[in-house]
């Protein structure tokens, strides 16, 4: 591994659009170099690649979240090409609505290989390169879906939830290796995962928001931010929700 | 060049004074836990080095860490995997069941029975 010097580096897991994007363009303005995969590119993953042709700090490679052996040489690459990995930012993840009898099975499949399997093989890998180097920070998006029930998304609820469990064991375990571990947990955000709310379904969000509107991409990014700097030092094992008050 | 026992045995002990103890000259015999004193995230620190630097994991499939109970274990499960040692090749008797199981099904064990290389 090279020598990352005082520079902090961070995987983002789907990082090519919404939230994964906000948070990746917020680090690399914070100065981080960062690493991110998702399936396939986008325009603005090709911008940041057209950027920084020479990768010194970004990275991006074609990675499938179902297939562990692909996540583990991505996090082991990230390693080796930016001589360490400060931050992990579980953030890939699919939406999956529908009652939970007329689901497919392959759907379910899916959303479990993606949201939570992948986010439990990046933080094996991760950890292992963050344990020796006796400091790392792991961050995992979950959803105020894991802490209220609602309709429609218990499989998705499921893997939130399971986020938001692994994370305080983990917490436990990793915590006297330097390790921090947390979840961020936003409401309902402008972004494709609520694209096809109806206006009738997003003005009753609001209405049952305290804050009264439907979270911005930054009113989240800004919370993963702090949660990825030094001011967040002594927080561990928590699930911070951003939702505007919905599931208070 | 260290051969993969002496890296062992170096990785150890450097794990042991970074716990600000007192390291003994390392040898097979010593049991990690009641000789050496390390916990069990000390000894993930161990396998995480080691791997970094051997470019092997004995525990994802080949072996128990739960069968490590000296560094002798630890070197013998290094051993193995650099030898290319993969669950299937450890476990014939393993593997075969896991192929009759599959035949059962009426589907091919290769998913079952897949290994590490």
């Amino acid at each position: 591994m090279t020598d990352s010097g005082s520079r902090q580096v961070v995987i983002v897991s789907g990082g090519s659009r919404g939230l994964g994007l906000g948070i990746l363009r917020r680090a690399l303005a914070d100065g981080l170099a960062v690493a991110t995969f998702s399936r396939s590119t986008s325009p603005a993953i090709e911008d940041l690649r057209a950027n920084d042709p020479n990768a010194e700090r970004f990275w991006w490679e074609p990675v499938d979240g179902a297939d562990p052996a692909a996540l583990k040489k991505f996090a082991l690459g990230t390693a080796k090409r930016f001589g360490a990995i400060d931050v992990l930012v579980n953030n890939a993840g699919v939406g999956l609505d529908g009652l939970l009898t007329m689901t497919r099975v392959e759907d379910i499949q899916r959303a479990l290989a993606v949201n939570l399997s992948a986010a439990i093989y990046l933080i094996q890998s991760c950890s292992k390169i963050m344990l020796t180097q006796g400091r790392g920070n792991i961050i995992s998006i979950s959803s105020v879906n894991a802490v209220r029930g609602h309709k429609g998304v218990a499989v998705y609820s499921a893997t939130k939830a399971a986020l938001d469990g692994m994370t305080r064991s983990l917490a436990k375990e990793l915590g006297p290796g330097g390790i921090r571990v947390n979840t961020v947990a936003p409401g309902y955000f402008e972004s494709d995962m609520v694209g096809e709310l109806t206006d009738e379904q997003k003005a009753r969000i609001k209405r049952r928001t305290p804050l009264g509107r439907l979270a911005a991409i930054d009113d989240i990014v800004d919370v993963v931010a702090f949660m990825m700097s030094p001011q967040s030092r002594f927080i561990t094992g928590q699930t911070i929700v951003v939702d505007g008050g919905i599931t208070c | 060049m260290q051969n993969p026992e002496q890296l062992i045995h170096f990785v150890v002990r450097r794990i042991i004074e970074q716990k600000g103890q007192p390291a003994p000259t390392i040898e097979n015999h010593q049991r990690l836990t009641a000789d050496l004193g390390l916990e069990s995230l000390d000894v993930a620190k161990v396998v995480a080095v080691l791997e970094v630097e051997l470019e092997v994991d004995p525990f994802a499939q080949l072996v128990a860490i739960t069968d490590v109970r000296t560094v002798g274990d630890l070197a013998e499960a290094y051993r193995r995997a650099l030898a290319g040692e993969t669950a299937a090749t450890a476990e014939p008797a393993l593997d075969a069941s896991r192929q009759r199981a599959a035949a059962r099904r009426g589907a091919p064990a290769a998913q079952d029975a897949q290994s590490e290389g």
